[in-house]
């Protein structure tokens, strides 16, 4: 299935294949090729996930759909969904969690954004965004801590609507926004490292080696208050998801170049994996990249990149 | 806590073995891989009911056989050793077994008392004391609200005797995992430490793993490094979490002194909070040097203890130091006819204000002394707005006036066909006015003549804020609307139910505006999207203030709240005495409000501390404005007030 034709295109990544098979480019044209169309929701969108060259599983999961919701009296209103989840508490706990609260977190999105839009025009309008993100993050915490009181998860869900991103986010997993030539991270990672970094405990190169303990991770503690962040998303601009198996392992100057230099969305996340893996892939990589246009329309700025280094 | 290192994720709840969350349970649900009732290990524990239940085991209430005259109940302790991972296992029973061996090289009251140790297929198991009691975080749970100082301080008393039990030992023993839920607190008051899962005997130098529980742990913790004054940071951390009810584990590590004790809980005293904050100290160096230190240090700041202590003199002390007004002496009054609710405007030296006396005043700003009025042939709620020479004033005789600010003299005037209420705004030539017709006018802001006129289905006495080419307002019809600033058509309009007379305010992105139905609303500017709307006790007539990442809006229930902008949360609220209909402003760190109790109110914007109130003649729902570092503002008491601000 293309996830830029059909009209809600889940596409969810499994696991424990050593390398995604590459996405075939829309209509007849091969892959690498002159690229993809935008989807419904207007984005094109790449997605890749890789076990990396250590690990013998994957207990990343991500997910990535984009449709258009058209009623008659109202302006159409493309909408993408992305969310990613990295996994944690050993052997198959993680994979079972990430996966677990990503099919949560978009399930109930998608019946609480779309249903009340088909309801009668006299009930209440449509709820506020951030209840939604935040109900659905709170249920799959709820969910995991209880039917897998030992594992944890990252969770990172971007939503776009229209013009504009909002993102919901627990754990170190990133969003980052992106346009020709630079790329911002918009996420704030919940890892004690980044906390000393915040205080000016600790220089970000001193805490390299802590970066992994997290101090916010769904599944795990009594209660879950996830960041919620907006941030408009114009033409010309991508959104990147990843984990820190990309972040930790590929600058972000690089992963600009990367994705600069790529023919498509696709062949960009299918780049940066594999950069990863040559800078040691010890940890499972996972990338979601959604970008308004393509190839990037070039922009007279100067390079400028996010606080948070590898 | 969550430990990862790159090659291995896992999480150190599965070395949790001792949560004991959940109620004691009849018989009728008996949880999932627990032991049923009635076994019995080793032919003489016998168990009664599961305790409670963890990530690797249960503990359960049990029955020692052997003493067949009387019924000695012991807890058993059980690890269920079924991680799949070997290392994992591995981890497991050894962490067990150090837990068996520490307690049983211990002997403290506080401390319980290990009667057994042994294995029964892939389960391990402890025969411990039982204690009879409840954890500190299950009764904070309960209880909701912080705990009084003494009964905390007593509790941490209690807890440095057995800390610095621990650390006397050769060599010390590290507790490393203090918190509300390792805390037992029995019938007759004693604490008792639990779960020893993790504690360590201690070699100096020496690094690990991180483990622990987030929120309590010291920084240097998550180095792996374990030592006796991590124990004292933890401590403080578990007074901090009692004292104030916020539980750190929701909050980012190491950030207790954003959250000061005294402000959530005011019957702290400064002395009890100063030795928590040295025990939660980021260095280690800055903390107290032992357990005993600690301990004379909390002694020493108790106040001395009264004859009898009652809860109810607490409650007393907490209301007479939680707020220290400051001597505030206006720089000057001026006393109109009729009550001020119009809210001032200040340019090159002079303040306009509406008062219900029908007239519009125009003050020399420094010492209040009076320059000219208008008079208009209604009262006058709207606030002025200042445009070039001209002064915009909306009255309820149903008029819009401009006058010219050099002689208080009419240049026109544009007449609607209901009172107006809402306050005139301009931008690019246009004068954009609501009325209680239920029209809203885009005006000609040289001609006075109307451009185009809205009709919505309530009076509009929101006053409109223009933004993105986009007029916007409230409808006491319950809408909210986005119109087209060139020709008034609607873009989109959002329904709250409930009359929007708040006035909104667009920043970034986002509209922000109160409603009748007591929210506080966050919507797409563009799109009208609701993003967030944040739920208040009472009618939010107010209007928005937003700075930095902040909105503060009153509300009629009676308080001031601080509203995270982005995500709509709750940062502080402060109780203003009063319903709050007036719109806050922000200046230099302080939030000024009028409210229904008569005063003026200065906030602190950072943490919602009140810095100090001025009282008024009457009700203050007239907004201040702070011009050169004076606050400025009208009372129903019929005068303009101008105060240090």
């Amino acid at each position: 299935m293309n996830p830029n034709q059909a009209l809600v295109a889940l596409r969810q990544l499994f696991k424990r294949e050593k390398r995604q098979p590459p996405v075939e480019a829309p209509g007849a044209s091969a892959p690498g090729e002159k690229g993809q169309q935008p989807g419904p929701g207007g984005l094109l969108i790449g997605l890749a996930s890789d076990p990396g060259r250590v690990r013998d599983h994957n207990e990343d999961a991500s997910l990535a759909c984009q449709f258009m919701m058209a009623q008659q009296g109202r302006p159409p209103l493309p909408v993408g969904l992305f969310v990613m989840a990295d996994g944690m508490g050993g052997h198959a706990r993680g994979e079972q969690a990430s996966a677990f609260a990503v099919r949560l977190v978009a399930s109930h999105l998608i019946r609480h954004l779309c249903l009340p839009m088909l309801e009668e025009e006299e009930a209440a309008g449509p709820a506020p965004i951030n209840d939604l993100l935040e109900d659905s993050i709170r249920l799959a915490h709820q969910a995991v801590s209880r039917r897998l009181p030992e594992a944890g998860t990252t969770l990172t869900l971007a939503l776009v609507l229209g013009d504009g991103v909002h993102i919901a986010h627990v754990g170190d997993s990133r969003v980052y926004l992106g346009q020709r030539g630079s790329l911002r991270c918009l996420t704030r990672d919940h890892s004690v490292a980044a906390r000393l970094v915040e205080m000016g405990q600790a220089s970000p190169e001193e805490v390299a080696l802590q970066r992994n303990i997290l101090y916010k991770a769904l599944g795990q503690g009594p209660q879950i208050e996830p960041d919620i962040l907006y941030h408009d998303l114009e033409n010309g601009q991508y959104l990147l998801l990843c984990c820190d198996g990309l972040w930790g392992k590929v600058s972000e100057a690089r992963m600009v170049d990367i994705i600069d230099a790529a023919p498509t969305p696709d062949i960009a996340c299918q780049d940066l994996v594999a950069e990863a893996n040559r800078n040691g892939g010890e940890d499972n990589i996972s990338v979601i990249l959604a970008a308004r246009g393509w190839p990037l329309p070039a922009r007279q700025m100067p390079r400028v990149t996010g606080a948070h280094g590898p | 806590m969550v430990k990862r290192t790159p090659g291995e994720r896992q999480s150190v709840s599965q070395l949790d073995t001792r949560r004991i969350t959940v109620e004691e349970r009849p018989t009728a649900t008996q949880p999932e891989g627990t032991l049923p009732p009635h076994t019995i290990l080793q032919e003489r524990y016998e168990i009664l009911a599961v305790q409670g239940v963890g990530g690797m085991g249960a503990v359960y209430r049990a029955r020692d056989l052997r003493f067949s005259a009387v019924t000695k109940i012991v807890a058993v302790k059980e690890m269920s050793n079924v991680a799949p991972d070997p290392r994992l296992r591995r981890l497991g029973i050894q962490n067990f077994e150090r837990e068996a061996n520490i307690l049983a090289s211990l002997s403290h009251p506080s401390i319980p008392k290990i009667f057994d140790y042994f294995s029964e297929g892939n389960r391990s198991y402890l025969i411990l004391e039982f204690i009879e009691g409840q954890a500190l975080d299950d009764l904070l749970e309960e209880r909701r609200q912080p705990y009084g100082q003494e009964e905390v301080v007593d509790w941490a008393l209690q807890v440095c005797d057995v800390l610095a039990y621990l650390h006397s030992q050769k060599p010390p023993v590290i507790f490393r995992d203090m918190k509300p839920g390792n805390l037992m607190l029995r019938h007759d008051g004693r604490i008792m430490v639990i779960d020893f899962g993790i504690a360590k005997v201690f070699e100096h130098g020496q690094r690990g793993t991180m483990i622990g529980t987030e929120g309590y742990s010291p920084p240097e913790q998550y180095r792996g490094v374990a030592e006796p004054r991590g124990d004292l940071y933890a401590l403080g951390a578990t007074m901090h979490h009692l004292l104030t009810a916020r539980d750190p584990r929701l909050e980012p590590p190491f950030t207790f002194h954003e959250r000061p004790i005294r402000l959530f809980n005011p019957g702290v005293s400064p002395e009890v909070e100063a030795v928590i904050m040295k025990a939660l100290a980021y260095d280690v160096q800055d903390r107290f040097a032992s357990a005993v230190e600690m301990a004379q240090a909390l002694g020493n700041a108790l106040p001395r203890r009264r004859p009898v202590t009652t809860s109810l003199g607490t409650v007393g002390l907490a209301g007479a130091t939680s707020l220290m007004p400051q001597e505030v002496t206006p720089k000057w009054t001026f006393t109109c006819e009729d009550e001020v609710r119009s809210s001032p405007r200040i340019a090159d030296g002079v303040l306009y204000i509406g008062c219900y006396d029908n007239n519009l005043y125009a003050l020399d700003a420094r010492d209040g002394s009076f320059r000219w009025k208008f008079p208009t042939d209604g009262g006058i709620a709207s606030t002025p707005c200042i445009y070039e020479e001209m002064v915009l004033i909306g009255s309820e005789d149903g008029a819009l006036y401009a006058i010219s600010r050099r002689s208080g003299r009419k240049v026109w005037s544009c007449a609607t066909a209901g009172c107006v209420r809402s306050s005139p705004r301009v931008e690019f030539d246009h004068v954009f006015f609501g009325s209680d017709d239920a029209c809203l006018y885009a005006v000609n802001v040289q001609s006075g003549r109307v451009v185009w006129k809205f009709q919505s289905a309530g009076p509009i006495r929101s006053t409109p804020c223009i933004a993105n080419e986009m007029v916007y307002f409230g409808s006491d019809d319950g809408y909210i609307y986005a119109l087209d600033m060139r020709s008034g058509e609607v873009k989109w309009k959002y329904c709250t139910h409930r009359r929007v007379t708040s006035s909104p305010a667009v920043e970034d992105h986002l509209l922000y505006i109160g409603s009748a139905d007591g929210h506080l609303y966050g919507l797409h500017a563009r799109s009208g999207w609701p993003v967030w709307r944040f739920r208040t006790g009472g009618y939010v007539l107010s209007s928005p203030a937003v700075e930095g990442d902040r909105v503060y809006v009153g509300s009629v229930d009676g308080c001031l709240y601080a509203v995270d902008a982005a995500s709509g949360r709750q940062r502080w609220k402060y109780d203003a005495g009063g319903a709050v209909t007036s719109s806050p402003t922000v200046a230099n760190g302080v939030v000024y409000v009028g409210s229904n109790d008569g005063a003026l109110h200065a906030v602190e914007a950072q943490q919602g501390r009140g810095l100090w109130r001025y009282v008024t003649g009457g009700p203050v729902p007239s907004s201040p404005i702070v011009v050169d570092g004076i606050v400025y503002v009208g009372s129903l008491d019929h005068r303009v007030y101008a105060l240090p601000a």
